[in-house]
């Protein structure tokens, strides 16, 4: 028996012998992350009117970049070499300078005008592993535009660290009711210029970007009946999208060539109907006896989430377009709606009543799991997604 | 008749002397046999772990030569029985202020570079209290040890991580990458194992590793094989 003890002994050490695995086995998800640093060194600029227009030029780069996406600017202060970028800019840097402060990448360039044109040349290294990212790239203005400018650069900048570019370019289409009626607004995405587009004194709702961001899809009422009109840049036209008749509620643009979907009045009830661009080949979605409205394309234009009243309350369902098969996703709370499905993931973000007020959640169309995204004393509503996926613009009785 | 020898006598002739000498004998010859074969698969941990950096094609450059200056700069300073995380040492920012940097302090040798290790080692291991990496009992089991290290290197991973916002809208994202951290935590070799797909995603993934200032690992050199996913709002 002590023999026994012995061998088992024998049988532990040699277990505890075994050769061990070398290999550490590290699962890294999510977390808190960083940003990425980028240190951003004052252009050079010519002599002259490009020099006047640096100082505009390098406040805006750096506001733009931190709002075009996962981007923070390292602060001069903490720079080792030169803030300015040297005259004889392009090519090699020293890179342990800049990686010692933490940044990740370094960003400088040029600035010349050319008549009454402002180009800027930029380049970008990535301190980290002393390379440049990209190529030196050339964007040019008009002089006045030199904010624009910056802003195209920062979200470039952007689209060099994640694939995507940038949002701080962009503009946002909006309803106000600031002069007595609701008109059709354009802000630049971080909240200045607002203009109006529409000025017609009746009803005009739901702007709806083209997929070039050059039309906008708008509902007013400006006819008597509700149509939907369609709008381009310069006003090159400005008239209804289909002369039918028919009363149409919303126009939504769907990605790329997918085109546009519908909700038309039918008596007491709504439908959805999607259609070409140049509004040929109309396809009737839905028959229900009830209320369909608030479409959303999924990113690939393969299925559409929208709101239907056929259960008694509100609620989001999502139809394919493939199979024609409409399936129900939520089902908590009796007033869910306003579906935005996100341009480049799977995440429809939508607001759900809770009390008097909604709240925004974002729900997983195939699993059904929600999380809640803006939970506050005030109404939120209206939910949108900038282009990037990274960004939700929405209307909010909170100040 | 002297009772001493008759007891002893009489002892040497008892059942019960008999069952104990050959239990005593089995028992030796137990012990010689673990310290022969026993000792057999001990010894193969000594040999150097394989390294398979440059077997995976790997899109990305391997880091350039510049990056090694900073670690052996580090290795002299590793005089203290204890290893101290590199953390401190290795941004050490150069006094010089402008980027004169062409002709780079070259790395010293190979040959240079074991030596120093070498060294390294032989000062560290007879005053090491905590378990050497031989002690059999700390290994194949449950390491302590080793998994405050990793935890320590997951929240380092986590905190230098720019995919986890950059791409949390793509939560399916996945970049597994073999690492080696040599004894003073220094960086060795970087390989991708299996790509996301996003070449943006694994870049990100990729330097997180670089900004990383890993501590040395306690039990020497390791090969980590870290994945790396977005995080999800779900």
């Amino acid at each position: 028996m002590r023999a026994g003890i012995g061998i088992a002994l024998a049988m532990l050490m040699g277990a505890g012998l075994a050769r061990a695995d070398d290999r550490l086995r590290i699962h890294v998800e999510g977390g808190a992350g960083r940003d990425y640093q980028v240190a951003v060194q004052r252009f050079v600029a010519e002599e002259g009117e490009a020099a006047s227009l640096l100082e505009r030029f390098d406040l805006e780069l750096n506001r733009a970049l931190e709002f075009a996406g996962p981007v923070k600017v390292v602060d001069r202060r903490a720079f080792l070499d030169p803030i300015d970028t040297p005259a004889a800019w392009k090519g090699h840097v020293g890179c342990d300078n800049w990686r010692g402060i933490g940044a990740d990448a370094l960003m400088n360039g040029r600035l010349e005008t050319r008549g009454s044109r402002l180009a800027v040349r930029f380049q970008i290294w990535d301190t980290v592993r002393c390379r440049m990212l990209g190529k030196v790239r050339r964007f040019e203005a008009a002089s006045g535009a030199v904010e624009l400018l910056a802003r195209r650069i920062a979200d470039e900048v952007v689209r060099r660290f994640t694939g995507i570019r940038g949002v701080s370019s962009t503009q946002i289409a909006y309803v106000s009711n600031r002069t007595g009626n609701k008109e059709i607004y354009v802000m630049e995405a971080q909240g200045s210029n607002p203009r109006a587009v529409t000025n017609n004194s009746s009803i005009n709702l739901f702007p709806s970007w083209s997929p070039d961001g050059d039309s906008l899809l708008y509902t007013s009422y400006r006819a008597g009946q509700p149509q939907v009109w369609r709008i381009s840049r310069g006003a090159r036209t400005n008239g209804q999208l289909l002369r039918d008749g028919i009363a149409k509620l919303r126009g939504v643009w769907g990605p790329d060539n997918a085109g546009i979907l519908l909700v038309i009045a039918q008596g007491a009830t709504t439908d959805l109907l999607r259609i070409r661009e140049n509004g040929s080949r109309a396809q009737r979605l839905t028959r229900a006896r009830s209320l369909e409205t608030s479409p959303s394309w999924s990113p690939d234009a393969s299925r559409v989430a929208f709101v239907s009243d056929r259960s008694g309350s509100p609620q989001l369902y999502i139809l394919d377009l493939g199979t024609r098969e409409v399936r129900r996703l939520t089902y908590r709370g009796s007033y869910n709606a306003s579906p935005a499905w996100s341009p480049t993931d799977g995440r429809i973000v939508f607001q759900s009543q809770t009390g008097a007020s909604f709240d925004l959640y974002l729900i997983d169309p195939d699993s059904g799991d929600t999380a809640p995204l803006v939970v506050q004393a005030g109404s939120d509503e209206d939910p949108a997604w900038s282009p990037d996926g990274r960004k939700i613009v929405f209307a909010s009785t909170t100040p | 008749m002297n009772p001493h020898v008759v007891l002893h006598d009489s002892l040497l002739a008892s059942d019960g002397f008999r069952r104990m000498f050959a239990f005593s004998a089995a028992a030796h010859v137990v012990g010689a046999l673990v310290l022969t074969f026993g000792a057999l698969p001990y010894s193969a941990p000594e040999l150097p772990p394989p390294v398979f950096v440059e077997v995976v094609a790997d899109p990305a450059p391997p880091p350039p030569a510049r990056q090694r200056v900073k670690e052996p700069v580090v290795i002299p300073k590793q005089s203290k029985p204890k290893p101290k995380p590199v953390v401190k040492v290795a941004p050490k920012p150069k006094p010089k202020p402008k980027p004169v940097a062409k002709p780079k302090p070259k790395p010293p040798s190979a040959a240079e570079l074991m030596a120093q290790l070498r060294k390294n080692v032989d000062e560290r291991e007879p005053s090491d209290e905590e378990p050497a990496r031989a002690t059999p009992a700390a290994r194949g089991r449950f390491d302590p040890i080793m998994a405050v290290y990793r935890r320590k290197v997951i929240a380092l991973l986590q905190s230098n991580f720019t995919g986890a916002r950059a791409f949390s809208g793509d939560p399916g994202l996945r970049a597994r990458y073999e690492v080696r951290i040599d004894i003073v935590g220094g960086v060795r070799g970087v390989s991708l194992l299996s790509s996301s797909g996003n070449s943006y995603f694994d870049d990100s993934a990729e330097r997180a590793i670089h900004k990383t200032p890993f501590p040395a690992p306690p039990r020497g050199e390791v090969t980590l094989d870290i994945m790396f996913q977005p995080g999800s709002v779900f």
